[in-house]
């Protein structure tokens, strides 16, 4: 099964994950999160600026957020719903290691 | 700065992929008409501020409303990163076993319903709704009155208006592939 082949992957190659972060539909290349000034709060000047830092990015642009439905990577609720894919159709697995969560959500608070 | 009250997401999965025992096949439902749902991502205030239970029932009240009661779920955890000065939260999600893979994740904003269960926010007065459409959750009504009465009304602002609302916080998503 292909999946188990990335599993197995996966559990070999635990300390280099995958990262899913927003993506903006012109910059999709790897490197820091685009800041992207839309309003005083996003532009931090009411708050959250940490989270524009680029030092507080987890790891690299590898994939992309469906254009127009969040444009803010810090404000799911701004949309009604918002959908995370790998740019490249790549799939993602259940680990089946209870040690390894599967997904991480990650946030400075 | 902080979150001072319970924030959350439903967790969907788009085009998965699950082993019922007779070998992997592509998930037929539609789970609230969102894919496959996992269960709830929180921030610490809605992990480490609700005890087991709570969380449990809001988490199976919205699995019987997608019709999936059967399906075993995974408590979450809040990892708090131990760097000093770092304000860095990550929710370890765990996927049910009987997931193969899917291709995406598909969030929900739960957050009005969320902090209406918040035992420190109370059920009014903390929660900051701004103006803004709500989602309609399952055809129930979208009275704004309902966010404080427990009914799971989901919020969200509209894209013309305020884009940060008082909701779920991500900054990134990690899996594996």
């Amino acid at each position: 099964m292909l999946c188990q082949y990335y599993t197995i992957l996966a559990i070999f190659n635990q300390s280099e994950p995958k990262y899913i972060f927003r993506g903006d539909a012109d910059d999709h290349s790897e490197g820091p999160v685009k800041t992207v000034s839309v309003s005083p709060f996003d532009s931090g000047i009411n708050g959250h600026p940490e989270r524009l830092d680029p030092e507080n990015v987890y790891g690299q642009f590898d994939a992309t957020q469906i254009t127009g439905i969040n444009e803010y990577f810090f404000g799911v609720a701004s949309r009604e719903w918002v959908e995370y894919t790998f740019d490249d159709g790549t799939r993602f697995c259940n680990v089946e290691d209870p040690e390894i969560a599967d997904i991480r959500f990650r946030e400075v608070i | 700065m902080g979150s001072c009250h319970a924030e959350g997401v439903l967790v969907f999965l788009t085009d998965a992929v699950v082993d019922l025992g007779a070998g992997p096949v592509a998930y037929t439902g539609n789970d609230g008409g969102f894919g496959y749902f996992v269960g709830i991502a929180g921030n610490n205030e809605a992990i480490d501020g609700f005890s087991e239970a709570q969380k449990e029932a809001i988490r199976d009240g919205f699995a019987s409303d997608f019709g999936v009661v059967g399906r075993v779920f995974y408590n979450n955890e809040t990892e708090l990163d131990p760097s000093p000065n770092s304000t860095r939260a990550t929710t370890l999600f765990y996927l049910p076993d009987e997931v193969v893979y899917a291709a995406g994740v598909l969030l929900v904003d739960i957050t009005g319903y969320l902090a209406n269960y918040d035992p420190e926010a109370g059920n009014s007065g903390t929660y900051f709704t701004p103006g803004g459409s709500l989602f309609t959750y399952t055809g129930k009504t979208t009275d704004i009155s309902d966010l404080l009465m427990g009914d799971k009304v989901l919020y969200t602002s509209s894209p013309s208006i305020g884009r940060n609302t008082d909701g779920f916080d991500l900054d990134a998503i990690e899996v594996y592939k």
